[in-house]
């Protein structure tokens, strides 16, 4: 075990050190193009760093802040209904064939097109930011989570009802902890698309977010440095939600990880 | 033995898949507390349905299938399952998987962990009781899914196949591992098996079903199993032969195999 305890330290240190190299060498990139284009419109990275640093506290951290709350919040709501919806209908035959025409014809629909309907329906505020989130990630759960548990051994299910388990315990000890793994692919997949629906909807209606930092605060006023700044901030949120999602589905799956 | 209630009875059951023809007909049986119980036959013989109604996991068309006296509804819980296919759940570390039955009867953590880790500690796997099962071997898999069987102390024992998927060492290590824990030594069990030699050493009858629900049965009784001594001997040999006649008697039983 010592030996696979190294050979993970090692993948680590390689995942970390290639993270490194890639880092740099897009700033570095970034910084060449700077030269070359040489015009107030591509500041390098240094400039943008400062500027990054010193917008922190001039505002930057707040609108980070009411970003991070609507995507988190939507990943939360989407959790708490498709989920459990999922579960159901993978468990239940019926219910599937009933729910499967229905859920193929509105998957391929790209849900931001009900943005309008959304913002008819729930005003500009929050509420309907949220739900437009909530709403594209919903489809994905929904879907890999209903197939992941319908993909459970028939003998996992006999065996443990054959130990008394009821309906309810069946769903507890054996369909939830199978779907886990499809409802973090899900939520992995899905960070990119909540962050740039989110950078979306933050464009209107609203006075606080990235979004808005960035295309009316500081794209709106020609401030190309602070634009910069808010990029860098949106980028380090979709990083944080795909990390904090990696890092919870490896201490929720850890079975799912060695010897697989 | 004999003036006590069966432990399970069946009683003109017939059995079909939804669809399909009947895989038991008019099947009567009866088995004594006590006795251990393998029963042999071609593939597709009904067999394994058999063992699921025992289980209460199938209910059967007609007939009146009773354990300990009464009535089968569903699954019981003085009933014990082993599937060939281990059925542990990847989820949970092995502990875990050999509390699950406490577990689901609503122990509490403390009873149900210290339950099942001297249940692992029994069948020598005490060190491994935070491995998950695909960090197991398949033998190892199989132990914890008959710890996790005993470890809720069922009246009758029910196995499928138990160690068919294992390789030949392993499995004989098991099978000894079965007779240490009461099979053919007085505890109450059905083992479906396409082994002869498994069968001759852990029943005490032996239960040959033919290739269709309409061909006829045998019981071989098989005394000796569960001595000390008997396997090998030409005892233990010439109830393997008896057994193989048995299964080539039915000309259509050979030909599914």
């Amino acid at each position: 075990m010592n030996e696979s305890a190294l050979g993970r330290l090692r993948s680590r240190a390689a995942t970390l050190g290639g993270g490194i190299i890639a880092v740099l060498a897009a700033l570095l990139v970034w910084q060449v193009v700077s030269w070359l284009v040489n015009s107030n419109i591509l500041p390098g990275p240094l400039p943008v760093s400062l500027t990054f640093i010193e917008q922190l506290d001039e505002g930057l951290l707040g609108h980070a802040a009411v970003s991070a709350y609507r995507v988190v919040l939507a990943i939360a709501i989407s959790i708490a209904i498709a989920a459990p919806l999922g579960l159901i209908l993978g468990t239940n035959a019926r219910l599937y064939t009933l729910s499967a025409p229905i859920i193929y014809l509105s998957y391929p629909i790209p849900k931001i097109v009900a943005l309008p309907v959304i913002l008819l329906l729930l005003g500009l505020g929050d509420v309907s930011k949220v739900t437009m989130i909530a709403l594209i990630l919903f489809f994905q759960i929904l879907i890999l989570v209903r197939d992941e548990v319908r993909t459970v051994r028939p003998e996992l299910v006999l065996s443990v009802r054959s130990l008394g388990a009821n309906r309810l315990q069946l769903l507890r000890f054996v369909f939830m902890p199978a779907s886990l793994p499809g409802l973090f692919t899900a939520l992995r997949v899905s960070t990119g698309v909540s962050i740039a629906v989110l950078f979306f909807v933050e464009s209107f209606g609203t006075r606080q977010g990235l979004g808005y930092y960035i295309l009316v605060e500081s794209w709106g006023r020609l401030a190309y440095e602070e634009m910069y700044a808010g990029v860098i901030a949106m980028a380090l949120l979709g990083l944080g939600v795909y990390y904090a999602v990696d890092g919870i589905e490896r201490r929720l799956t850890r079975w799912n990880r060695d010897d697989r | 033995m004999s003036d006590q209630k069966p432990i399970a009875a069946l009683g003109d059951v017939t059995f079909a898949y939804p669809g399909g023809a009947a895989v038991l007909r008019d099947f009567t049986w009866k088995m004594p507390a006590g006795e251990s119980w393998a029963i042999i036959g071609p593939s597709g013989c009904g067999k394994t349905t058999l063992l699921y109604i025992l289980a209460g996991l199938r209910l059967p068309d007609s007939g009146d299938v009773a354990i300990a006296g009464e009535p089968i509804g569903g699954p019981r819980r003085d009933i014990g399952l082993i599937l060939q296919d281990n059925g542990l759940l990847p989820w949970e570390t092995a502990l875990s998987n050999v509390g699950m039955g406490l577990r689901l009867r609503g122990a509490p953590g403390r009873e149900w962990r210290s339950e099942a880790q001297s249940w692992l500690d029994r069948l020598g796997l005490g060190e491994f009781s935070n491995r998950f099962p695909g960090q197991l071997s398949g033998g190892q898999k199989q132990r914890v899914a008959i710890a996790r069987t005993l470890a809720v102390s069922p009246t009758l024992l029910l196995m499928d196949e138990p160690f068919s998927a294992l390789d030949a060492l392993t499995r004989e290590t098991l099978q000894l591992l079965a007779l240490e824990l009461g099979i053919a030594r007085g505890r109450s069990a059905v083992l479906i098996t396409h082994d002869i030699n498994e069968a001759v050493m852990l029943g005490n009858k032996i239960l040959i079903m033919g290739a269709g629900p309409d061909d006829a049965t045998t019981i071989i009784e098989n005394p000796g199993a569960g001595q000390d001594g008997f396997i090998g001997s030409d005892d233990f040999i010439r109830r393997a032969v008896e057994v193989k006649a048995g299964l080539n008697a039915n000309p259509e039983a050979l030909a599914a195999r």
